[in-house]
């Protein structure tokens, strides 16, 4: 086994305010490698990522480059000096040739005149692509692409940099079975080149398909690196989850009620399929399942805030037609989005005028708006919900966001709704404020409310919910009982593995 | 309807957020009266001149109430100057048309004007909701296509040889020095306020404006409320036409140009947002005084109509920079 990395991180740390992201973390690259990068959502790599792609300063550690000690100052640095990101996102100008994008900002010129050399242009982007062996009309515009072939581009992009080290986020996330065979051949060309590639999936089959290492981080902690060879999927899962749970989900059970929410064969085509559950009164159920699985597609769904294809929603036990938010209200169902500034408030308006949006009608008298009775209102929560503003005519944007969510949870409990479906909803939230939340959603149960609750984290799922369903590529894997889950079995549902036993 | 407590309180909050705009305002009369003087014209600052200011500005005040609804939705409407134009000649058209009895034959063309307004409204109204055409775009077409037509039915002349009685709405007063389109100015501008500040619908404009995902998400009927939004200020562009009208005693498809740009800068120097989900009635009505007291303060001490132009277009910039000083967009 030989030594010489390509690309050496020795104790990055990184820290943000309140929070330590990368606690002395360490990367090894060799050249002609395809190194994993694995974790839970928030365990850091994303960070360590942009730290080598020069978006973000480390504060402590050391970087080399091939055994050199470098400092990466800007994202341009780091493409000059061989490092080059395909994100999710492409950075792609969809009207402009391909052989115009490749070559961006670089294009090369008749002489000393500021006209571009178009034979020369096409000719280098030919070559690259010919190096990577793809077939694509450079003179095509990247818009007439397919999602594949503009992945295809940010990769010849990255070849033209002359990269050394290639890192990958996500890469499968949006292709077809057939591309992503074509994108796996496309590495292993790469890999004959010499070249270093960090390839970043939460798909762990893919990384046995073309994985050579593994390094996995948690809670931005550096956990181990071991080969591919050496490992099973068990213990990468266990590798990655590893921790254990604390006693920080204060759960109280109740006596299930009766059906309140069933939902059979929905379907948005793209989106999920053939979705179908039973909510009941009394309980809390659990939407969990990796980014981009279709949780939050399902919930906006239900409220009609996107059409669905296929499927019937019943609202204790009779069929319900959902054309729009507005409708989904008038029924007893709320949503709290996941986004709170971009979908749950108005950040313009006061603390007072958010609480009563959904609900208006109960505070218009005649023709116009009880002010009066709407600052009762609003003080009420204040104080139920210990939301921490200096009046309820504090405009939103002001709050913290912990007391951001306690409004958006205001406005949804003021619609007095049957069905609550919370959305991430301690996403970005201090432990605190938290289990405040958690209490209210007892509190919310025992009075008869059923809860469906999407969330990434699975102590929050684990400790919080009473049944637990699992959804992968818009499919539901898997329902497990409080008593049943683990995370290892969320985990290999999430991941796509069908349960053995439901 | 809101406690006579609460209107002093309002009152306060609207003189404190508008203590800029209204001391500019303060300001204007006291230069105007002091160049005035100068120049032998003393009483540009008196009760008489202030109404005749109201009076000449009601026609843009109309619209301006209606525009500053759209505004705050996140949108906009180009189409009002041609509206009024179009409601102006309908009106005209169809009271040359009647003949005896003039009040009947009155009452149907501004009927019929108030009519074509709200058409014009609902048809901007519709292609930026049900269409998702840019509020600029669809609105830019309209403003084309109506001053077309009004061009067209009256094949590009002004209709004239109107009864007496055609000028009652525009020149009438109720007692001497009152105008009634005053009146009515205040009375629109009053009742826009109310249903801004004290309905379900005026919170629902702020909510889309403020954030239009969230107030759907929220139950708000975002493409019902925006409809009404542009045919509340259609409706109101056609009553400012009739005003028009009747007070120039004709009814010519060459009003109302650049309408639409005056009205506009009366609701941004108001301190409304042109990105949305901001601004209020009171402050379009004093961001209007503060533009036509300009105005009418230029044309006191002798600027001519090109100086005024370039002092109007300091004046919105100055506004708005102040507004962006101030921490708003």
């Amino acid at each position: 086994m030989s030594n010489n990395y390509v690309l050496e991180m020795k104790n990055v740390t990184k820290r943000f305010p309140g929070v330590l992201a990368l606690d002395g973390v360490q990367l090894n690259l060799r050249p002609g490698e395809v190194l994993c990068l694995l974790g839970e959502n928030g365990a850091g790599k994303s960070t360590l990522m942009k730290i080598l792609a020069g978006a973000q300063p480390k504060d402590e550690g050391e970087i080399l480059l091939d055994g050199v000690p470098i400092e990466i100052e800007s994202p341009h640095h780091a493409q000059e000096l061989g490092i080059s990101m395909i994100y999710q996102e492409f950075n792609l100008c969809p009207f402009l040739s391909v052989a115009e994008n490749i070559f961006l900002g670089r294009e090369p010129r008749r002489g000393r005149t500021p006209f571009i050399d178009w034979r020369k242009l096409y000719a280098d982007a030919e070559a690259i692509l010919q190096r990577i062996r793809v077939d694509l009309d450079v003179r095509r515009p990247v818009s007439e692409l397919s999602v594949a072939q503009q992945q295809m581009v940010e990769i010849a992009k990255a070849l033209s940099f002359n990269a050394k080290i290639i890192v990958m986020d996500e890469p499968s996330a949006t292709l077809t079975d057939h591309e992503l065979k074509a994108l796996f051949e496309l590495i292993k060309n790469l890999r004959r080149q010499e070249l270093g590639i960090i390839y970043i999936s939460h798909r762990l089959e893919e990384v046995f398909e073309i994985g050579s290492r593994v390094t996995v981080m948690r809670d931005g902690k550096y956990i181990d690196t071991k080969d591919v060879i050496d490992l099973t999927r068990e213990s990468i899962i266990q590798m990655m989850v590893g921790r254990e749970l604390k006693d920080e989900f204060p759960k109280v059970t109740f006596d299930v009620g009766k059906e309140r929410l069933r939902v059979e064969g929905l379907t948005r085509y793209g989106a999920f399929e053939n979705v179908s559950f039973t909510l009941n009164a009394g309980e809390i159920l659990g939407l969990t399942g990796l980014v981009g699985a279709g949780r939050t597609e399902v919930a906006r769904a239900i409220f009609g805030a996107d059409v669905l294809d296929a499927g019937t929603i019943y609202l204790d036990g009779a069929a319900v037609a959902i054309d729009s938010p507005k409708e989904a209200i008038r029924q007893g169902i709320g949503l709290l989005t996941e986004d709170r500034k971009l979908q749950g408030l108005v950040l313009g308006m006061t603390v007072r005028e958010n609480c009563t949006m959904a609900n208006l009608s109960a505070v218009v008298r005649g023709l116009f708006i009880d002010r009066g009775r709407e600052r009762e209102i609003a003080s009420q929560y204040v104080a139920d919900l210990n939301i921490k503003t200096p009046s309820v005519e504090q405009s939103a944007q002001n709050l913290s966001g912990g007391n951001q969510q306690k409004v958006v949870l205001a406005k949804w409990l003021f619609t007095k709704s049957r069905v609550l479906i919370f959305d991430e909803p301690t996403r970005g939230i201090d432990v605190g404020a938290k289990v405040e939340i958690y209490k209210l959603m007892n509190e919310l149960v025992r009075q008869g409310v059923a809860i469906l609750m999407i969330s990434s984290e699975l102590p929050e799922i684990l400790g919080m919910c009473d049944r637990i369903m699992v959804m992968h590529e818009g499919h539901i894997t898997g329902t497990v009982t409080r008593a049943a889950a683990t995370q290892e079995a969320i985990m290999h549902l999430a991941t796509g593995a069908e349960l053995a036993h439901a | 309807m809101p406690e006579r407590g609460r209107s002093f309180a309002g009152t306060r909050r609207l003189v404190l957020t508008f203590a800029p705009l209204l001391s500019a305002l303060v300001l204007e009369l006291i230069v105007f009266e002091v160049l005035g003087r100068r120049q032998g014209v003393p009483g540009f600052a008196s009760v008489e001149s202030l109404i005749a200011v109201l009076n000449q500005s009601a026609v843009l005040g109309i619209m301006a109430v209606g525009m500053t609804f759209v505004i705050i939705t996140g949108g906009i409407d180009l189409s009002v100057g041609s509206i009024v134009a179009l409601s102006g000649v309908l009106c005209a058209m169809i009271v040359q048309w009647g003949g005896s009895p003039a009040w009947l034959w009155l009452i149907v063309g501004m009927g019929a004007a108030l009519l074509s307004g709200a058409a014009a409204g609902a048809v901007a109204g519709a292609l930026v909701t049900r269409f998702a055409i840019p509020p600029f775009i669809a609105t830019l077409a309209l403003m084309s296509s109506l001053r077309g037509l009004a061009n067209l039915i009256t094949d590009g002349k002004p209709i004239s040889d109107l009864p007496d009685s055609y000028m009652y709405l525009g020149r009438h007063h109720l007692v001497p020095g009152l105008p009634l389109s005053v009146l009515l100015i205040l009375g629109i501008i009053v009742a826009g306020a109310i249903a801004l500040n004290h309905t379900r619908f005026g919170r629902q404009v702020l909510a889309i404006g403020g954030n239009e995902e969230a107030a759907r998400l929220s139950g708000v009927p975002v493409r019902r409320v925006k409809f009404f939004v542009y045919l509340i200020c259609g409706v109101l562009s056609a009553l400012a036409g009739v005003i028009l009208s009747s007070r120039l005693g004709s009814g010519s498809p060459k009003v109302g140009v650049a309408d639409e740009l005056a009205v506009i800068a009366a609701v941004v120097v108001g301190g409304t947002s042109l990105s949305g989900g901001r601004g209020s009635i009171g402050g379009t009505l004093v961001g209007l005084l503060v533009v036509a007291v300009l105005n009418s303060g230029l044309t006191w001490i002798g600027v001519e109509t090109f100086g005024q132009q370039v002092v109007l277009g300091l004046v919105i910039l100055g506004a708005v920079m102040l507004d962006r000083l101030k921490g708003g967009v």
